[in-house]
């Protein structure tokens, strides 16, 4: 084995001293490498940090949408509000029904989480309004993502039934949504829908919201608009949301700690 | 132990020029047994080693690190003279003076034994016995395992012991009658 060895490495040496390079090798080389381009490496540094840093953001922003998703309240928001002056006086229901159905406080009842059942109902009332207002279709057996954003409605479903009226959680690419539905002896209808990923936005039982209006908006002793007023909060008023929501005169109203009931379209962002 | 080009734009580069051309041309050459494919192969290994974030700049370290990729291109290029020779129904002798002396160099049946080994275990036998690597560092350059390499060049050698072997004998015969 070894005298084979020893014979291959004296032929391969052989044929190395014979395959003797070109005598300028090595300035031909040096010539060929100064004419190249050299890639800045500053370039590719800036680029791993701006690569980091968009991974980083957009692990934020997906476990932020997460946790909303997950924890709770107001999806919504963006425009500074355009919205009406008093509710009283020029306030538009966004609620389409004719029916009135107008509690008395005593019949009031307190917030609650939604049935299966109801929520089955909620969904199947509320989804093709939410979706034509914000004018993406349904995700159908896909999930909302980059390049495809359309509405589904996280399981398991969320909501909240008040009075007559009630809410469920559905979901956009990159954010929350809600869906506010009033009910009657029809059943379920759909009022309207706010998405986002910040509170404040739209409201929902137990958390803050912003009253938004040009003006102040009333709140009053019950939901009504013959209820008798307590305040008229400014826009931009921060208020926490103790009850609701109540259907009474074409629309809904939320129970604002320490003032009363407001009406639903104070309290949610502008289109 | 620094494995990233970070300073000194190109100058790194022409100590190890000055230190590895020849060898490199002389490992490709003795792979490729084409003087011009293996000048433009040390080039184009020069060329990738000064560009890529990851050559490493200390010496033995850059010298597996060439010869890796110069097997890499010997590999390219003999897959291209491949396909280029496909459609030949004959075989064209080659024209190239030198190529053809080299072929007469030492050992002539041995050299001709080596060129019938496959490509892989031409690469192990060059680099375990032309460049006297370790198994280990044969192994790094031709990117396979250690055990691998070592097959290679065993089988190596046992082809070309039998393959001079039967020429002896052929020879001997000749000789006899």
């Amino acid at each position: 084995m070894n005298a084979l060895e020893d014979r291959v490495r004296a032929q391969l040496l052989a044929e190395r001293q014979a395959a003797a390079p070109p005598p300028d090798l090595e300035a031909q080389l040096l010539y060929a490498l100064h004419r190249s381009e050299v890639p800045a490496r500053r370039a590719g540094i800036f680029r791993q940090v701006v690569l980091a840093a968009a991974v980083v953001g957009f692990a934020s922003l997906v476990a932020f949408g997460f946790s909303r998703l997950q924890s709770r309240p107001a999806p919504a928001g963006h425009a500074i509000p355009t919205a009406s002056a008093s509710e009283s006086t020029s306030a538009t229901p966004t609620v389409s029904a004719s029916g009135s159905v107008s509690p008395s406080a005593t019949a009031i009842a307190a917030a609650r989480p939604a049935t299966a059942d109801e929520l089955t109902a909620m969904v199947g009332a509320g989804k093709p309004g939410a979706e034509r207002d914000l004018g993406i279709r349904d995700c159908g057996s896909s999930q909302p993502g980059p390049g495809n954003d359309c509405f589904a409605v996280p399981s398991p479903k969320r909501g909240t039934i008040g009075t007559e009226a009630g809410y469920f959680l559905g979901a956009r690419f990159g954010s929350g949504c809600w869906v506010y539905l009033y009910h009657d002896s029809g059943g379920w209808h759909y009022v309207n829908v706010r998405c986002g990923q910040a509170t404040g936005y739209a409201p929902t039982v137990g958390a803050d919201d912003q009253v938004y209006v040009t003006g102040c908006a009333n709140t009053r002793t019950t939901p009504g608009l013959g209820s008798p007023v307590v305040d008229c909060l400014p826009n931009g008023t921060v208020v926490h949301l103790t009850n609701g929501p109540a259907y009474s005169d074409g629309k809904l109203w939320w129970r604002l700690q320490g003032h009363g009931w407001m009406a639903h379209d104070f309290l949610i962002s502008p289109a | 132990m620094t494995s990233q080009a970070e300073e000194g734009g190109k100058a790194w580069i022409e100590p190890m020029v000055r230190q590895l051309a020849r060898p490199a041309f002389q490992l490709a050459m003795g792979l490729v047994r084409d003087r011009e494919a293996a000048e433009d192969i040390v080039q184009e290994a020069f060329l990738r080693a000064m560009q890529n974030r990851r050559t490493p700049h200390i010496a033995e370290e850059f010298r597996l690190w060439l010869y890796r990729v110069i097997v890499n291109l010997v590999r390219d290029h003999q897959r291209r003279r491949a396909r280029e020779r496909r459609p030949t129904l004959w075989v064209t002798p080659s024209t190239d003076p030198a190529i053809e002396a080299e072929r007469l160099i030492g050992d002539q049946r041995l050299a001709e034994a080596i060129q019938r080994l496959t490509q892989r275990e031409r690469e192990a036998i060059q680099l375990r016995f032309g460049e006297d690597a370790s198994y280990g560092d044969t192994a790094r350059i031709m990117g396979t395992r250690e055990s691998t390499a070592r097959v290679l060049v065993h089988r190596a050698l046992d082809k070309l012991r039998a393959s001079l072997s039967r020429q002896e004998l052929e020879e001997g015969w000749r000789i006899s009658t």
